[in-house]
């Protein structure tokens, strides 16, 4: 029996090594990490070997953006900070940005909750339905939306042909809803997973002490969602603030950070002003993050008492399920309409225009070669990014290192470290010798690594945490060591992390823009860029084409990844 | 069958199933006011699923609650005046104390002072006063049950449900928290239900017992009446050890109330008690381990072991003894059969050792049951 005082944390990695130690306390701590350090060879060069990737390929590229904004020629200089600051465009820019995050992160969390909520309350035919069309976005690459938004509300597009209106998506409108869409799935995703935790007791609590539905709703359900709440606004709010595709297809010349830093670079090569830009991105995600992890507490509330039963459902309210069900419906029909226009768009001439049925836009080799391309580097960093993050959130969370608090930060940046930054960084950082990577397969893997490192940590992370040090210490007790016990024990048990990890690590690596776009060469192309570029010169149905064989390949892998995990055995995936 | 209206509490031919696979079957019964009712039976009989239909969580197919006179089968939760504890308390954990007991107060519209006073009246029964600031996960297992219990409380119910309140809470708070539960329902003289899996706990503070299986009642009672009476033989075997015994009716003397019953151990003379046996039926004798008394060693010479003339004297073997300082328990050969024997202050005659002959007398008190009843 359970003895009931609660459930181990679920989540966010314990607090040691927080500020308030003083300086001594953190001396005798780094030399305890180094002793341990010295008892375990393996987890000591396993460590180094890591930390010194994510030095390289993490804080020197952020470093040398940093640098840069500071010594745009090599001479220090604040120039191009009081340009920014003096008002004018460059701020414009930023107010846009952040003006956009902050309309567009309200509406997705609250379009997530209440799909999260229908998943799990509405009609039940409807929940599968609900559940997929939440999840569904997340497998194109997020400007596939403005693509999409394009042919629909364009000048020229259906709706404008179609009605007999003159409107145009065009701006602000088509931004915002694009995003939107595109992110309901990461939110979708965190407010369900808290969701799934709640103990259905309590909304039968709430209801014997006369609390009514939308009151329960209020006083019990969404605060106690509120951690997954947060946590999928802030994400919601650094993609925003550091989406490039949307903003570039439909933005119609309203000007952001992320799409002006990379015409500051591929149009004026101006990489001190793109650096300054870069860093007024990182700057707010930074703080926000730092805020969201280390002050406001995510702790997910922890399940007091025995074990929640599921007990039979108590019907939703209308006041609640009516309009919660009209809002989902009218997403997922807004979602399902995207795809079945880029299906369209793929298969017709010049889909509103010509509406003949073509298969032509298929046969582009550049496109089959740019996806060969996706799928290939996307394979390799989401092994090589998931292994890397499966270790490095075993050795926080259960080996003493010296500056864990700072490994960790670091490891976990990636949610908070917009994509363009990797992508700028990346061509300072790597484009002499000895590291002369620009342009190579290697640095578009080692971007979308840096990129997604910090999920499958977090995941390692949270997984570990729910998993009893004793069977480990058991593991050492039976005589193995720390390579043994990690191999046999803790990764088998971790296979679900770790599985899930590699799934989001690869979707996500597919689907990626911001940073590859400055880090790709033209003789290096991938399928989300090449998508980009057809869409910008008009090549529509091309573009479609590509997004469906991208969206079609995304799902292909994961069969494939899932047959072959099960082979090897792996029955609960 | 009409039952009395004078019950407080009323269960009326309560059906439920769950698709295809029915939970309860027709439930009957009835709880007076003021009582403490435990509900105990094995594990999936229905207990949770009979209390959560009392407390309007789950829905019948068919039957009647009969809640103080009113019929609350389609009232919502609150509206039934039910107060509920779940076994994982199912407290609020992003509220405080305060804030968990005063949350129906607060729905109920009181004023701030109101619900303060009240509160705190609630902490101060459940012995916790001046907690209500703390976090909910400040508490240990036992002060969380205490606010469940006050947040229970709170709306003055008529009758409060406990599922298995006491489950995740280790030994002697178990035992300490079912005295305080038995208290607050003295005090304010509650009518309580508590489904429980401990039969001692059930025995212990229970007005009455109600034992079920398989979505029935299969006896509701007093403590001592489903020990000394128990209507079957797994109730028998469910409150305590047996000593089963199959026997027949050998003479009935119905002036003394005494009948005489053939077993394998031979004639014994138990009471009748008003059971109405025919010479010839097959009964069984449902023999308590404290039934038997123990009294004295006896020489190995001459004996059968059988009773000689149905006084229930008889003549075993030790064949192992477990010494608990207030008690001794035996096993006991005798021929064939084993008996389960327990001697009170075993300082009187002393502890026999293993393979020792003794003597032991069976006493008329034991319970007597029907072949039919026994199944
Ligand atoms: N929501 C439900 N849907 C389907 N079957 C259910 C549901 N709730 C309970 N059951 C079934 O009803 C039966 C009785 O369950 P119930 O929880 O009432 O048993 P119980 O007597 O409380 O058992 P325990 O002592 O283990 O708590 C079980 O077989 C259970 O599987
Ligand atoms: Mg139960």
């Amino acid at each position: 029996m359970d003895t009931g005082v609660g459930i181990k944390g679920t989540d966010t990695p314990g607090f040691a090594g927080m500020p308030g130690r003083n300086s001594l306390g953190c001396l005798n701590g780094l030399k305890a990490g180094f002793a341990d350090l010295a008892k375990e060879p393996v987890v000591a060069i396993t460590t180094v070997f890591i930390v010194c990737g994510m030095l390289l390929f993490i804080v020197y590229p952020i470093a040398m953006v940093l640098i840069k904004s500071l010594y745009p020629d090599g001479v220090f200089t604040l120039s191009d900070y009081s340009q920014f600051f003096s008002g004018g465009f460059h701020l414009r820019c930023f107010f846009n940005s952040v003006l956009l995050a902050c309309i567009a992160t309200p509406i997705t969390t609250f379009l997530a909750f209440a799909f999260a909520f229908m998943a799990r309350k509405g009609p039940r035919p409807l929940r599968t339905f609900f559940r997929l069309n939440a999840i569904l976005p997340f497998v194109t690459p997020p400007f596939v939306f403005a693509l999409a938004l394009i042919i629909l509300g364009g000048r020229n597009g259906i709706i404008s042909k179609f009605f007999g209106i003159e409107m145009s998506l065009f701006g602000w409108p088509g931004v915002i809803i694009a995003q939107v869409l595109h992110f309901i799935p990461l939110a979708f995703i965190m407010i369900d997973s808290v969701m799934a935790s709640l103990n259905p007791n309590l909304d039968e609590a709430a209801a014997s002490l006369g609390g009514s539905q939308l009151r329960t709703l209020g006083t019990v359900t969404v605060p106690l969602c509120l951690p997954g709440i947060l946590k999928a606004g802030l994400m919601v709010f650094i993609l925003s603030l550091a989406d490039f595709g949307n903003p570039s297809l439909i933005g119609g010349g309203v000007p952001f950070l992320a799409t002006e830093s990379y015409l500051l670079v591929i149009g004026q090569n101006d990489l001190g002003m793109a650096s300054v830009y870069s860093v007024m991105l990182l700057v707010p995600s930074l703080v926000l993050y730092y805020l969201h992890r280390y002050v406001v507490h995510e702790d997910k509330f922890k399940t007091i008492g025995g074990a929640p039963m599921a007990r039979e459902e108590h019907p939703v309210h209308p006041l609640v399920k009516v309009p919660m069900l009209i809002i989902c419906i009218v997403t997922s029909l807004a979602i399902l309409t995207i795809f079945a226009v880029i299906i369209g768009g793929a298969f017709t001439r010049i889909i509103g225009i010509n509406n003949t049925f073509t298969l032509a836009h298929f046969s582009v080799a550049s496109s089959i070669f740019a996806l060969k391309n996706s799928i290939e580097t996307s394979f390799y960093s989401s092994v090589i990014g998931t292994v890397a993050g499966t270790i490095l959130a075993f050795i926080l969370v259960r080996k003493t290192v010296p500056g864990k608090m700072l490994l960790e930060f670091i490891s976990l940046s990636g949610f908070a470290v917009p994509g363009t930054i990797i992508g700028i960084g990346f061509i300072i950082a790597f484009n002499n010798p000895p590291l002369a990577l620009v342009g190579t397969m290697s640095i578009i893997v080692l971007s979308m690594i840096v990129r997604t490192l910090a999920v499958s940590v977090e995941a390692g992370m949270a997984k570990l945490y729910q998993i009893d040090k004793s069977i480990e210490e058991a593991s050492h007790n039976l005589g193995a060591g720390s390579v043994r016990t990690f191999m046999k024990v803790v990764l088998p048990l971790m296979f679900t992390a770790f599985f899930g990890g590699m799934v989001y690590s690869f979707i996500y690596s597919m689907n990626t823009l911001s940073a590859v776009i400055f880090v790709a060469a033209p003789r290096y192309n991938l399928a989300p860029l090449a998508i980009f570029q057809l869409a910008n010169e008009g090549r529509i149905g091309q573009a479609c084409a590509l997004s469906l064989f991208l969206i079609l390949s995304v799902f292909l892998s994961l069969g494939i990844l899932k047959a072959v995990t099960r082979c090897l055995g792996f029955k609960n995936v | 069958m009409a039952p009395s209206a004078a019950s407080f509490l009323v269960l009326k031919n309560i059906r439920k199933s769950y698709g295809d696979h029915a939970i309860i079957k027709g439930l009957n019964a009835e709880i007076e006011k003021g009582e403490l009712v435990s509900f105990i039976g094995p594990s999936g009989c229905g207990k949770s699923t009979l209390l959560r239909s009392i407390a309007g969580f789950t829905k019948l197919d068919s039957g009647q609650i009969i809640l103080d006179g009113k019929i609350v089968n389609d009232d919502v939760p609150h509206k039934r005046g039910t107060g509920m504890v779940f076994q994982n308390y199912a407290l609020f954990p992003h509220l405080s104390v305060e804030s968990n007991v005063g949350y129906g107060l607060k729905i109920l519209g009181q004023s701030k002072a109101q619900i303060r006073d009240r509160v705190e009246e609630l902490l101060g029964l459940v012995h916790l006063p001046g907690l209500g600031k703390r976090r909910i996960d400040q508490l240990s297992g036992g002060q969380q049950q205490r606010v469940a219990l006050a947040r229970a409380l709170s709306l003055n119910p008529k009758i409060l449900l406990l599922d298995e309140p006491l489950s995740n809470l280790d030994a002697n708070l178990r035992v300490t928290m079912r005295a305080e539960i038995k208290r607050i329902q003295k005090q304010l003289g509650l009518t309580v239900i508590f489904v429980t899996h401990d039969r001692e706990e059930a025995m212990s503070i229970s007005s009455r017992v109600m034992i079920m299986t398989g979505g029935l009642v299969e006896q509701l009672g007093s403590p001592t009446e489903i020990y000394d009476r128990p209507a079957t033989e797994f109730i028998a075997g469910f409150v305590g050890h047996v000593n089963p015994l199959e026997g027949n009716v050998q003479s009935v003397n119905g002036t003394q109330g005494i009948i005489r019953v053939s077993t394998q151990l031979g004639p014994l003379e138990v009471f009748s008690n008003g059971g109405d046996f025919q010479t010839g039926e097959a009964v069984k004798l449902i023999v308590r381990p404290e039934h038997i008394t123990i009294c004295a060693s006896q020489s190995p010479a001459g004996c059968t072991g059988k009773a000689p003339d149905g006084n229930g004297q008889l003549v075993g073997q030790v064949i192992d003894a477990m010494y608990t300082g207030s008690i001794v328990k035996y096993n006991v050969s005798i021929g064939e059969s084993k008996l389960i024997v327990e001697q009170y202050n075993p300082r009187e005659c002393g502890v026999f050792s293993d393979g020792q002959r003794i003597s032991m007398k069976i006493s008329r008190d034991v319970h007597i049951l029907r072949k039919g009843e026994a199944a």
